[in-house]
C-alpha cells in the first residue's frame, strides 16, 4: 500500500458512510438514525499469490486474522464497521537476491496488527432479491522479528517485516427469502498491496533489501451466508475465490473462508 | 426450503470454520536440517495392516495422512505442531506396523555440464571419483568439493564480469578458451599486444576460471560465461618483475578487468606492487585473488598483502591441505589445488594428447576463488571487493574442524563452498 493510497481510501471510507447514511426527515428520527451498536468477533483465513520483484516472481502469502470489530447500523439501510484486532502472515517463499548473502524466506507466520474499516449499504430490493454495496479496508502492520543466519562460518542476524493493507469493494445480491439466514453472493475488487524489508547483518556485511508485494487477481468471487438464530446474535460466514493469472501462463484460484460472530445490544 | 436452507448454512459455517481453524495453521520448521519439508514425514505400512489400524495409528500420534502415494502405498503425514521432523520419524519408527518412515526428503536440481572431462573435475563435483588418468590414480572423497553444480543452478555468470589473468598470458586459440578471451590482451614481457601464453601456467589458471563450459569440450569453468582478459607479466619461464607485474596490474584493471587473479609470489614485500594492489581494490572496485605459494612456508607476497587480496591455500581431493601450501595468518580461505584438470597450451601440448592436463598448486586453487568472485560479482554488482572477499570467507567449509576449529592459519575460513556463497539460505524458524 502506498503512503498516497492510504489517506485516500480512508476518504473514501468516510464519504461512503456520509453518503449511505439516510438522511432523517424529522429530528426524532435523527435520534433513532443510529439504530444499533453492534460488538462482533471476526475470524478470516486467506492465502494469496503475491507477485514480487516488479512482477517477475511469485509466491504465497497467507494470513490468519482475528479482530473485534464494532458496527454501527444505520435504520438497517447502511452500516459502518470499524476494527481491530491481531493476525498472522505468512510470506513464505520470498527470496532476497540483493543482499550480501542472498536469502529464500521459509521462517512461516509474523504476528501483526490488524485494523480497518468497512461499510455496507442496500441500494434496492428485488421481491426476496435485494442488492447492495460493500467496501473494507484492512491493514497489517507487521512486528519485526528476528531470525539466525544457519550454517555459515561466522555470527549473523536477520530482521524481517512486512506490512500489507487490502481494499474491498463491489456489489452484493442477497436472498431474503429465508427466516433466520440469508445466503449472499458478492463480486467483490480485492486489491492487495504491501512491502516486507529484510535487514541482514552477518559478520561485516550489512544490507537491507525491500520487497513490494502486489496481489494477483483483482476480482474476487465470494459466496457465504448470514445466519441469525435470535435478534441479538449473528454469525457471517463467507468463501472466497479470486482467479488469477499465472506468470507461467494459464489460470489458478486463490481462496478465503472467513467467519464473523456479531452480538447485537 | 427452509429446512434444506438450514442444513446448507449449517454446513457452510462448519465447513468455513474448520477450514480456518486447519487451514490457517502454519507449522514449526525443524531448524536442524532444512534439507526435508517441515511439518511432514513420509511412511509406509506394512501391507497386512487393515486401513482401521492405520489411521488409529496416525491419530494416536496426533498426525493426519495429507496424501497417499497409492503404488508404494505410502503416506505424506502432517505431523503435530510442537513436534519436530526427527522426533515424529523416531516415534513412528517404534511402531512395528510401519515398514519405514522418513523426513520428506527435498531434492534440488543440479546443474552438470557436458564437458568431456567434466568427470575428472572433482573440485566441482567429487562423487568419489578417481582423480587423475594413470592407473592407480587415487579417489576423491565424495562431497570434498566447492559445490559448483548447485551452485550454477543459481548462476553461471554474465559476459560482463571480465577476469584479468595477470600471469604468463593464455593460449588465445585453445578451443575451450578462443571463445572466452574478451581481448588479445596485452604483453608486458615482450612489449606488444599479444598476451599468448609461451608457458602454460596462465592458460592452466584461466581455464579453471572461466573454461568454456557446457560446449561438449574439454573441461568446465568455475565461471561460464565471465570473460578472460590475458595479461602477460610472467616470461616463459614463468618470472616476472616488479615493473611487468605492477604494469600489468594497472593495466588490466583500467582496461575493465573486475577480477584479477595473480597466481605467483614472491616471499619479500614490494610496495610498488602493494601500491598497484591497493589502486585495483581500493580506486577501481576489483576483487584480487591470489595464491598462498606452494612451498610449505609463510604466505607469500602479493597472497600476503592481507587488506587487499584473497589468499588462497590448497587443499586436496579429500578435503585435507595440501602438504606443500604456504600458511599464515593471511589465509582467508583454501579451495582445490591438487590434481586439478585444467586447460593447457595447444602449441605445448605434444602431438597426440589433449591440450588439457592435472596440474598441483596453489595457484589453481586461486583461481576457482577468481571464477566464485566473478559469479558473485555478475549477479550482484553494487557489492564492494571486500564485501565478495566476505561472502567467500564466510561460506567456506571449515574442513579441518576437528583439529583447528574456526578459522585458521593453514585454510582460513575453510574450503570454498560456491552454494552457500550464491544459492538464497533458507531462513528457517
Amino acid at each position: 500500500m502506498s503512503k498516497r493510497r492510504f489517506p485516500v481510501i480512508l476518504g473514501l471510507l468516510a464519504l461512503g458512510t456520509l453518503l449511505l447514511r439516510p438522511v432523517p426527515a424529522r429530528a426524532q428520527d435523527a435520534e433513532q438514525a443510529v439504530t444499533r451498536v453492534r460488538p462482533s468477533l471476526g475470524l478470516e483465513y486467506f492465502s494469496r499469490t503475491i507477485a514480487w520483484d516488479e512482477g517477475t516472481s511469485t509466491s504465497t502469502l497467507s494470513a490468519s486474522i482475528a479482530v473485534l470489530r464494532v458496527e454501527a447500523e444505520f435504520q438497517k439501510e447502511a452500516r459502518l464497521g470499524l476494527f481491530l484486532g491481531y493476525g498472522f502472515s505468512n510470506f513464505n517463499g520470498l527470496v532476497f537476491r540483493q543482499l550480501p548473502f542472498s536469502l529464500d524466506y521459509q521462517a512461516g507466520n509474523i504476528g501483526s496488527l490488524i485494523w480497518g474499516g468497512d461499510l455496507g449499504a442496500r441500494f434496492f430490493s428485488l421481491g426476496a432479491f435485494e442488492i447492495g454495496i460493500e467496501a473494507q479496508f484492512l491493514m497489517s502492520l507487521g512486528r519485526t522479528k528476528d531470525f539466525t543466519i544457519p550454517s555459515l562460518n561466522t555470527d549473523g542476524g536477520l530482521e524481517g517485516k512486512g506490512t500489507w493493507s487490502r481494499v474491498l469493494a463491489g456489489p452484493v445480491l442477497r436472498y431474503t427469502g429465508y427466516e433466520n439466514f440469508t445466503p449472499f453472493l458478492s463480486v467483490l475488487y480485492n486489491g492487495m498491496w504491501g512491502t516486507f524489508t529484510m535487514n541482514e547483518t552477518i559478520g561485516d556485511l550489512i544490507g537491507s533489501e525491500e520487497k513490494k508485494i502486489t496481489a494477483r487477481g483483482p476480482i474476487g468471487i465470494a459466496i457465504g451466508t448470514v445466519f441469525e438464530p435470535s435478534a441479538m446474535f449473528k454469525i457471517k460466514a463467507e468463501v472466497t475465490a479470486i482467479p488469477f493469472k499465472k506468470l507461467t501462463g494459464g489460470l489458478d484460484t486463490d481462496y478465503g473462508a472467513s467467519v464473523r460472530a456479531v452480538v447485537s445490544f | 426450503m427452509r429446512k434444506i436452507g438450514r442444513v446448507l448454512n449449517a454446513g457452510l459455517i462448519a465447513g468455513m470454520t474448520a477450514l480456518l481453524i486447519f487451514g490457517g495453521s502454519d507449522l514449526p520448521r525443524s531448524q536442524a536440517d532444512p534439507d526435508f519439508v517441515p511439518g511432514e514425514v513420509l511412511l509406509k505400512f506394512k501391507s497386512s495392516v487393515p486401513l482401521p489400524e492405520r489411521a488409529l495409528a496416525l491419530a494416536a500420534l496426533r498426525s493426519r495422512a495429507l496424501a497417499r502415494i497409492s503404488s508404494l502405498n505410502a503416506y505424506v503425514v502432517r505431523i503435530p505442531e510442537d513436534a519436530t521432523v526427527e522426533e515424529m520419524v523416531e516415534a513412528f519408527g517404534r511402531n512395528p506396523d510401519i515398514a519405514y518412515v522418513q523426513p520428506n526428503y527435498i531434492y534440488r536440481a543440479c546443474l552438470t555440464p557436458n564437458d568431456k572431462y567434466f568427470e575428472d573435475q572433482y573440485a566441482l563435483f567429487n562423487k568419489g571419483q578417481q582423480v587423475g588418468w594413470v592407473p592407480g590414480s587415487p579417489q576423491g572423497k565424495p562431497s570434498a568439493d566447492i559445490k559448483a553444480t548447485s551452485a550454477w543452478e543459481e548462476t553461471t555468470g554474465i559476459a560482463g564480469v571480465v577476469i584479468g589473468i595477470v600471469d604468463t598470458g593464455v593460449d588465445l586459440n585453445h578451443p575451450d578458451l578462443k571463445n572466452k578471451i574478451r581481448s588479445r590482451g596485452y604483453d608486458f614481457v615482450n612489449g606488444d599486444t599479444d598476451a599468448t601464453d609461451d608457458n602454460g601456467h596462465g592458460t592452466m589458471v584461466a581455464g579453471i576460471a572461466a573454461a568454456e563450459t557446457n560446449n561438449y569440450e574439454g573441461i568446465a569453468g568455475v565461471a561460464w560465461n565471465s570473460k578472460i582478459l590475458p595479461v602477460k607479466v610472467l616470461d616463459q619461464f614463468g618470472s616476472g618483475t616488479t615493473v611487468t607485474i605492477v604494469n600489468g596490474i594497472l593495466w588490466a584493471v583500467d582496461n575493465g578487468a573486475q577480477i584479477l587473479n595473480l597466481s605467483f609470489g614472491a616471499p619479500a614485500k614490494d610496495n610498488a606492487v602493494e601500491e598497484a594492489l591497493k589502486y585495483a581494490f581500493e580506486t577501481k572496485g576489483v576483487f584480487i585473488a591470489a595464491a598462498a605459494g606452494n612451498d610449505n612456508t609463510a604466505v607469500y607476497y602479493p597472497a600476503a598483502y592481507d587488506r587487499y587480496v584473497c589468499a588462497t591455500a590448497a587443499t586436496d581431493y579429500n578435503d585435507q591441505r595440501t602438504t606443500w601450501s604456504n600458511f599464515g595468518p593471511e589465509i582467508d580461505v583454501a579451495a582445490p589445488g591438487d590434481k586439478i584438470i585444467t586447460t593447457y597450451p595447444v602449441a605445448l601440448t605434444p602431438a597426440g594428447f589433449q591440450p588439457y592436463k592435472f596440474q598441483d598448486g596453489t595457484s589453481m586453487a586461486g583461481a576457482h576463488v577468481a571464477g566464485l568472485a566473478a559469479l558473485i560479482r555478475g549477479i550482484k554488482p553494487s557489492l564492494s571487493p571486500s564485501d565478495i572477499m566476505n561472502i567467500i570467507r564466510y561460506s567456506a567449509d571449515d574442513v579441518n574442524s576437528s583439529i583447528h576449529k574456526g578459522r585458521d592459519v593453514f585454510i582460513g575460513y575453510g574450503r570454498i563452498n560456491m552454494e552457500k556463497a550464491l544459492v538464497p539460505l533458507k531462513i528457517i524458524k
